[in-house]
């Protein structure tokens, strides 16, 4: 009788002591997470501020279509606040990705226009602006490399046994992936091959 | 039963570790040697090249905590010009922890009917001093001039004009890159000093000598040169190596312990 009163004892010691190792770890790589997203709104937003800078640039130097840059700004302001949305938790990252897909298209009509402009190309200015966006855009890839790592780390967690079982209790659910919708790893690209 | 506890708890502590796989660019060594900062891959430098280019990267790993390390590959192991520069600093974990200073200068030749492509990635720590536009700016007018010209030698001197521009940035000794700068004030401080000491000084100092030799051997100065001159040659010639001993205390990571890089760098083709 009194080995019974022991292996209960055990078991409630397992128990608690998987639960509390658990519940850390859900803590400690949702966190991971979203220092990984604060990391991709940093480069995101270093892109939402080059653009205004290049829209001045294409508009002092060549006389462009107004529509064709107001498409750029109106796509930037969307863009950004579908990015503000998803980090106060009213917007999903798949809203955020379509949006930057529209920015994306947005830009390259822009920059697929400004190929008609020597003087454009020859500006430094404009060409250092296109490296600066040329890093921005090397800079979010990585980000988002990290954030989905971060994200497989966290819901395997979530997902695998035992953590599923406290999971649901401590109301930790899976978090999405940063996936490329179809076209939108198209975003700005610029093409320096020449 | 304690047992059997201590074996649930341990299976229990086993449990749920998240198991990370990055098995990104296999066709690489899985790290680089300490001490060696080039690895031609490609074989696209000369053997000569190759450990010039290394020496003075060298130089600059054991005066800065920063390194940069060049990599020439065939085709990138099927990666983007700029993957394959970021993966090879985060795999290898160039420049140092405390800082992630490393630069990775990645070059892929170019071969029939594909482009050459080169790409500089720079680590966290150097963001500020190598900015995308400079990086940018070494590319197209240190490097790629010379990749165009051909020859056997291009693409060591186009690695030497971006290793030259790219470690004084590094370390902060010039600010700003300014190409084409004709010998600024640094350089021609450095040169009047080695004029100086390599030059001036020693000529004086044999003219002194000769004085002396010549008074009390009661000679003029040009037989005292001549005599002096015949007997020094020899002795001489031991203390010359003195020089040269450049590669000694070599310590601390030798390029590698850091690996942070975060997409910065800049890149090209031709």
């Amino acid at each position: 009788m009194k080995y019974l009163l022991w292996i209960v004892l055990a078991l409630i010691a397992i128990v608690g002591y998987s639960a509390m190792g658990s519940y850390n770890g859900f803590v400690s790589l949702d966190e991971d997470v979203d220092g990984q997203w604060a990391n991709i709104e940093t480069q995101y937003q270093r892109r939402f501020d080059l653009i205004p800078n290049l829209v001045a640039t294409v508009k002092g130097v060549a006389e462009f279509e107004q529509e064709t840059l107001t498409a750029v700004t109106e796509a930037r302001a969307s863009a950004f606040n579908a990015m503000q949305a998803v980090g106060d938790g009213t917007g999903s990252i798949a809203d955020f990705q379509q949006s930057n897909m529209v920015l994306g298209r947005a830009m390259n009509g822009m920059l697929g226009y400004s190929e008609r402009y020597p003087e454009l190309k020859a500006n430094q200015n404009f060409s250092d602006l296109q490296a600066q966006l040329e890093g921005t855009e090397n800079r979010i890839a990585v980000a988002r490399k990290d954030f989905n790592a971060s994200v497989k780390a966290y819901n395997g967690k979530v997902r695998r046994f035992p953590g599923s079982l406290w999971a649901g209790m401590f109301g930790f659910e899976q978090r999405d992936y940063f996936e490329s919708v179809a076209g939108s790893e198209a975003a700005p690209t610029v093409d320096f091959g020449s | 039963m304690r047992r059997a506890f201590s074996l649930l708890l341990a299976v229990t502590l086993l449990w749920g570790g998240p198991v990370l796989a990055q098995a990104e660019l296999d066709c690489l060594p899985p790290s680089g040697t300490p001490g060696t900062f080039v690895y031609d891959f490609a074989d696209i430098l000369g053997p000569d090249d190759e450990a010039d280019i290394n020496a003075t990267i060298r130089a600059l790993n054991d005066t800065t905590p920063n390194s940069i390390v060049v990599v020439t590959h065939p085709d990138f192991c099927g990666e983007s010009p700029f993957d394959f520069a970021t993966g090879v600093g985060r795999k290898w974990g160039v420049g140092d922890a405390e800082f992630d200073n490393g630069i990775v200068i990645s070059v892929s030749p170019k071969t029939g009917n594909r482009k050459g492509q080169v790409f500089i990635a720079v680590g966290y720590g150097l963001e500020g001093a190598i900015p995308d536009v400079t990086a940018n700016r070494i590319i197209d007018i240190e490097m790629i001039p010379e990749f165009k010209l051909g020859g056997t030698e291009s693409y060591a001197w186009g690695i030497g004009n971006a290793v030259a521009v790219l470690g004084p940035l590094a370390s902060g000794e010039i600010q700003e890159y300014e190409p084409g700068a004709p010998l600024g004030a640094g350089a021609l401080f450095v040169a009047l000093f080695f004029f100086f000491f390599v030059f001036l000084v020693p000529l004086i100092a044999a003219f002194g000598i000769l004085r002396r030799y010549g008074k009390n051997n009661d000679l003029g100065s040009l037989v005292a040169l001549m005599l002096l001159a015949n007997q020094s040659a020899k002795r001489n010639r031991g203390s010359f190596s003195n020089f040269s001993s450049g590669s000694g205390g070599f310590s601390g990571s030798g390029g590698f312990g850091g690996g942070g890089f975060g997409g910065g760098g800049a890149g090209g083709s031709w």
